[in-house]
């Protein structure tokens, strides 16, 4: 059976290429910042971030100070979204002891090829996050129309006392015009790759996550769900978060266990986390949210999936806010994609 | 990764040759060396089936693999027919193709590859570790992958030569059993199923397909397996199912389908699955490891 991906494409290259860096004392500057049709990037107001009171610091090598301002890109695309053979083609570099959070103002809708054979859409990233420098990249979900074929790519070399987190999310088109899934072919693939001597440049692969829907029967292997995403993190100005997630997932009731305790019972008294907590079990089971947690291989990676984009995007914010790091190491820029 | 491309392109390469010579020997009949039962009438050359593969294709064979169901017992209790075993065995053929396509679609490049050059068997192993991002399946992996190596070591190795496969097997166990040094993180092995599997059929001679196929119908009889014993279906419907064209034709399908696939784009191909299998850890109560 042929590969629905061709092998190449007339692609327009929308080249972008972002470089922040740190001017003294602690003030982020972007050394570079160009992006060519279609991609276009808008730098917003940089977000304030409090001193760092309410983490304890074990050391101050781990946690150097950060920078006074995180600055916000917007990845935008013309018309919000990209047509067949649409190629963009984003690298990022964060200098040391920075900071960056990237966002969209909407989903990045896929159009259908009006050509045969039928070009692929790609996205391509390619990160290097310095020693203490840190991104979030924080989007809108992927929306494919019925008919498109999309490939992306997300390459993150990080060193060793760097950070990067993000959330990757696909749902399953036009719902209102009945598209469930019904696109030709999705790809994506990350991967995380640690820098580990920098002298020379050696570096291992952490973790590979990738997905690819195509073939036949999509609709039937996402089963009723309508939005399914992978939010991987790394490095130490996501431990907190990514413990955060661990330790939810192992306090998720377990799945046909009975509930032993009768009417007449004394409701103990819940604490204000494990009220919360009731509160957005209740929303999971009603929007159909499930959803994992692991270390693994010095990452953690949470996946997720709902029925529909607003279920996934009210869990995935109650636990951002609840847990607070994005907030506070990013500024609200970094929550604004679960507003 | 090209090295490793390069080094399936010239192992293709001499496969394709072989089969080209022994053609060619055959139609000068010169027959192959080698033992003396091939003139007897009661074995026609070719018409018996590989020793080894009967005894790799055997559901007893100690590798554990009856202790996972492979997100069957997790994708029925997120279902509200967990108690309803009708609507249960009549939602199992879906359940199979997905279970089958997460398999073939995120390890069968893999097998293939690791088969095709077994000198690549620890790069794959590698690989194949840090794409297997959930930890569920990552221990019912590395748990029959181990008790393959086991099996190779204490049972099948004896009689196997000293093919590259055989060697690259010998030497996989001697880094998998050296303790891990902090400072030689590169060498990390772990010991996943399908490079292990592909490595011990090749090295008892056991062909590419005949590998691949063999991986497939194991994995789909060993959820058949956990089905009935979680009470999905009777034995003979399993059987049944076993032996129904049906499933012959996914698993064939599967092998078309990944057949040409790099182990880079090896991918998960029904996301879902991750969700079951990484939430078996939260039932309450658990027959199979996973």
């Amino acid at each position: 059976m042929p590969s629905p991906f061709p092998a190449t494409t007339s692609s327009i290259p929308g080249k972008g290429h972002v470089h922040l860096t740190l001017l003294p004392p602690f003030t982020p500057t972007f050394s570079s910042l160009t992006y060519t049709y279609p991609l276009k990037l808008l730098p917003s107001v940089p977000h304030t971030i409090s001193p760092p009171s309410t983490v304890a610091q074990p050391n101050e090598t781990l946690f150097p100070s950060p920078p006074q301002t995180v600055p916000l890109v917007f990845l935008l695309t013309y018309g919000g979204g990209l047509v067949a053979g649409d190629h963009i083609d984003l690298s990022i570099r964060l200098d040391l002891r920075t900071r960056l959070t990237i966002t969209t103002q909407g989903s990045t809708k896929i159009f259908k090829p009006s050509t045969f054979p039928p070009t692929t859409t790609r996205q391509d990233l390619s990160v290097h996050v310095s020693n203490h420098a840190a991104l979030w990249i924080a989007p809108d979900p992927v929306q494919p129309f019925a008919g498109s074929l999309y490939a992306q790519k997300q390459i993150f070399n990080v060193e060793s006392g760097g950070s990067v987190g993000f959330v990757d999310w696909v749902n399953e088109g036009r719902k209102a015009r009945g598209e469930r899934w019904a696109f030709e072919g999705w790809r994506g693939r990350n991967e995380i790759w640690e820098i580990y001597d920098n002298g020379l440049h050696k570096k291992r692969m952490l973790v590979r996550d990738a997905v690819a829907l195509d073939g036949k029967d999509i609709q039937g292997r996402m089963d009723g769900m309508g939005v399914f995403g992978t939010t991987l993190l790394r490095g130490p100005l996501f431990r907190l978060m990514a413990d955060f997630f661990v330790e939810e997932f192992k306090a998720l009731p377990r799945i046909g266990g009975r509930n032993w305790a009768s009417a007449s019972d004394a409701v103990p008294k819940l604490t204000l986390k494990e009220e919360w907590r009731k509160k957005r079990l209740q929303r999971e089971r009603e929007d159909g949210v499930l959803w994992t947690a692991c270390h693994v291989r010095g990452c953690t990676v949470i996946k997720f999936a709902a029925k529909e984009v607003e279920g996934a995007r009210e869990w995935l914010g109650s636990m951002l806010r609840e847990e607070g790091s994005v907030g506070r190491e990013f500024g609200d820029g970094g929550l604004m994609f679960v507003r | 990764m090209s090295d490793i491309a390069d080094e399936q392109d010239v192992a293709e390469e001499a496969v394709r040759l072989e089969i080209q010579l022994s053609a060619v020997r055959a139609r000068l009949d010169h027959p192959l060396p080698s033992s003396a039962s091939d003139r007897h009438p009661a074995f026609p050359p070719q018409a018996l089936p590989s020793h080894s593969l009967l005894l790799l294709s055997d559901s007893a064979l100690p590798l554990g693999s009856f202790a996972f169901s492979n997100g069957l017992e997790s994708y029925l209790a997120h279902r509200p027919f967990s108690t309803n075993s009708k609507a249960a065995s009549e939602a199992f053929p879906h359940f199979l193709t997905l279970a089958l396509t997460t398999l073939a679609a995120t390890t069968l490049p893999y097998l293939l590859a690791a088969h095709r050059c077994p000198k690549q068997l620890q790069n794959l192993d590698a690989t194949l570790d840090a794409c297997a991002l959930c930890p569920v399946a990552r221990r019912a992996s590395v748990a029959q992958g181990k008790a393959l190596l086991t099996l190779w070591e204490r049972a099948l190795r004896a009689d196997a030569g000293d093919s590259p496969a055989a060697l690259a097997l010998g030497e996989f166990s001697v880094v998998l059993k050296r303790r891990p040094s902090p400072c030689d993180s590169d060498n990390e092995l772990s010991g996943h199923f399908a490079p292990i599997w592909a490595a011990v059929t090749c090295a008892t001679r056991i062909k590419l397909h005949e590998s691949a196929y063999t991986f497939l119908l194991n994995h789909a009889r060993a959820v058949v397996s956990a089905a009935v014993r979680a009470s999905v279906m009777g034995p003979y419907a399993a059987q049944g199912m076993l032996a129904s064209g049906w499933l012959r034709r996914e698993i064939e399908d599967m092998m078309v389908r990944n057949w040409e696939v790099g182990v880079e784009d090896a991918a998960q191909g029904v996301p879902m699955c991750d969700l079951w299998v990484g939430r078996h850890e939260l039932l309450y109560s658990r027959i199979f490891n996973s």
